[in-house]
């Protein structure tokens, strides 16, 4: 049985023999499963390693270009006929001064957000799970996932940041039992839930605006051990009213609330980041906050 | 349809998603099963990879990636599971061969019990290799895009996989024959 063309035969047939169906249990235990689940965002699923592949590409399609440029410019000015020095172009020469770009470029009329549309521009999203609209303008380097997210440039590792939108949710008392969790009617009612997590690092409440509205801003930071549970469960920072949520996305990952009840109902404006998210994109989202309307 | 049913799911639409898994079910139960050599192990290690690939759904960019993206998580999940479940039995002996051989038969039950044994002799990833070759049927340069590793990486592990399993094969039977126990 052990020579290599008869192992061969004989694993052939020792897989091709057994059992073949799914038992109908596992398709329901799953379905049950997930329903309890929330799916992460993309903007986190992009490991360091696409980030690599995608800084190398840039990298690689930039010095490509920058090679084809100077062979079509050696190539204008060797060409017979060409121009030389002290000549007259046919066109008239580019005005040397350079026009300040602005940051951030709105569309005239926004268009919808949605996965892997980027900045610059002004987008139309939905608040998670409902049709309260919201506009958002993002700078240059910034994408939208989904109709609720937008997320700052990418970043390897934990230094990503990204905004959510959010309604019908709360604060579980036990973020590794979150079962129960009831939405909160009001900012006030999160605020209060949120003040209760004593495992957590809580800011003092700021007032703000949020589209406008009276807001209050709280600044969160996460347990170092986040995200696990044990057991394989995940960290829930936010419940929603349909039994999902939001889970950490990794240790000690800061979260802030911009919160604001609008027509009686409270709705919430949240940003993840890490510990060493840049500076500089943090100081890019709160633009991106502030250019919120509802 | 599938597109579509893809991008539902990917919007939350968990109906989409139990749609879009349930054709694919039986043959990913199927490898789990060869992989895990359990049936209770394999309906665990299907359950976990589903929901696995709900929560990290909205990763998939490429829709004609969808299965072996899935295949991938799977597959990684049954190693993942048989890494620990063979650190816990290590030590457990096995139960002895016996029974006779049916001779018209391309295996015999000794055949099959040999070949269950040697199999569980092997590394996960070995496991793994082996039944994306033989039971998939896909070529290296296909194990090693399921995998994510390089071709010539996935050739030199089918290579020492197929070497470990007729090691594996002759150890047992060396054993059968001297003690008729399998450590």
């Amino acid at each position: 049985m052990t020579d290599q063309r008869s192992i061969e035969r004989v694993l052939d047939a020792w897989f091709a023999d057994g059992p073949s169906v799914a038992p109908d249990r596992v398709l329901d235990v799953a379905a049950n499963r997930i329903s309890r689940q929330r799916q992460r965002p993309a903007w986190r699923l992009l490991s360091w390693r696409d980030f690599h592949v995608i800084t190398t590409s840039k990298m690689v399609a930039a010095l490509v270009a920058a090679l084809v440029i100077a062979v079509i410019g050696i190539a204008l000015v060797l060409r017979p006929g060409g121009p030389s020095v002290g000549s007259q172009g046919p066109t008239a020469a580019p005005s040397p001064v350079a026009t300040p770009t602005p940051a951030v470029t709105p569309s005239p009329s926004p268009a919808a957000l949605r996965s892997g549309v980027k900045g610059p521009g002004t987008f139309t999203g939905q608040f998670a799970a409902s049709a309260i609209p919201w506009t958002v303008t993002i700078p240059n380097g910034w994408s939208g996932y989904d109709t609720d997210i937008v997320s700052g440039p990418p970043r390897s590792g934990d230094k990503g940041v990204a905004i959510l939108t959010e309604r019908a949710v709360n604060v579980p008392k036990d973020s590794c039992a979150p079962e129960g969790t009831v939405p909160a009617k009001s900012a006030e009612e999160f605020l209060t839930a949120v003040a209760a997590r004593k495992d957590w690092n809580v800011s003092k409440r700021q007032a703000t605006t949020i589209g406008g509205y009276p807001a209050t801003r709280i600044d969160i930071v996460l347990p170092a051990d986040t995200p696990t549970c044990g057991g394989g469960k995940d960290y829930m920072v936010v419940a929603h009213d349909d039994g999902k949520g939001f889970y950490s996305q990794g240790p000690s990952m800061h979260v802030t609330y911009w919160v604001a009840d609008v027509n009686g109902e409270p709705l919430f404006v949240e940003r993840f980041s890490f510990a060493e998210t840049p500076a500089s994109d943090l100081a890019e989202s709160d633009v991106v906050v502030a250019s919120i309307d509802l | 349809m599938d597109r579509e049913l893809l991008a539902a799911a990917q919007r939350g639409d968990e109906a989409a998603f139990v749609e879009l898994i349930r054709v694919r079910s039986n043959r990913l139960f199927a490898i789990a099963q060869r992989i895990l050599r359990d049936i209770d192990r394999a309906e665990d290690a299907l359950q976990d990879a589903l929901v696995i690939a709900w929560r990290d759904l909205r990763g998939v960019r490429d829709p004609d990636r969808f299965d072996a993206w899935l295949t991938r998580l799977l597959v990684n999940v049954c190693i993942a599971q048989a890494t620990r479940e063979r650190r816990r039995t290590a030590n457990l002996r096995l139960l002895p061969v016996d029974g006779p051989a049916a001779p018209d038969e391309f295996l015999t039950i000794a055949d099959r019990d040999l070949l269950e044994r040697g199999f569980r002799r092997l590394s996960p990833d070995q496991r793994a290799i082996l039944v994306l070759h033989h039971f998939l049927g896909y070529e290296p340069s296909e194990i090693a895009e399921t995998l994510g590793i390089p071709a010539g990486t996935a050739r030199s592990r089918l290579f020492h996989a197929h070497r470990a399993m007729r090691a594996a094969l002759d150890a047992e039977e060396r054993t059968v024959l001297v003690g008729g126990r399998s450590a």
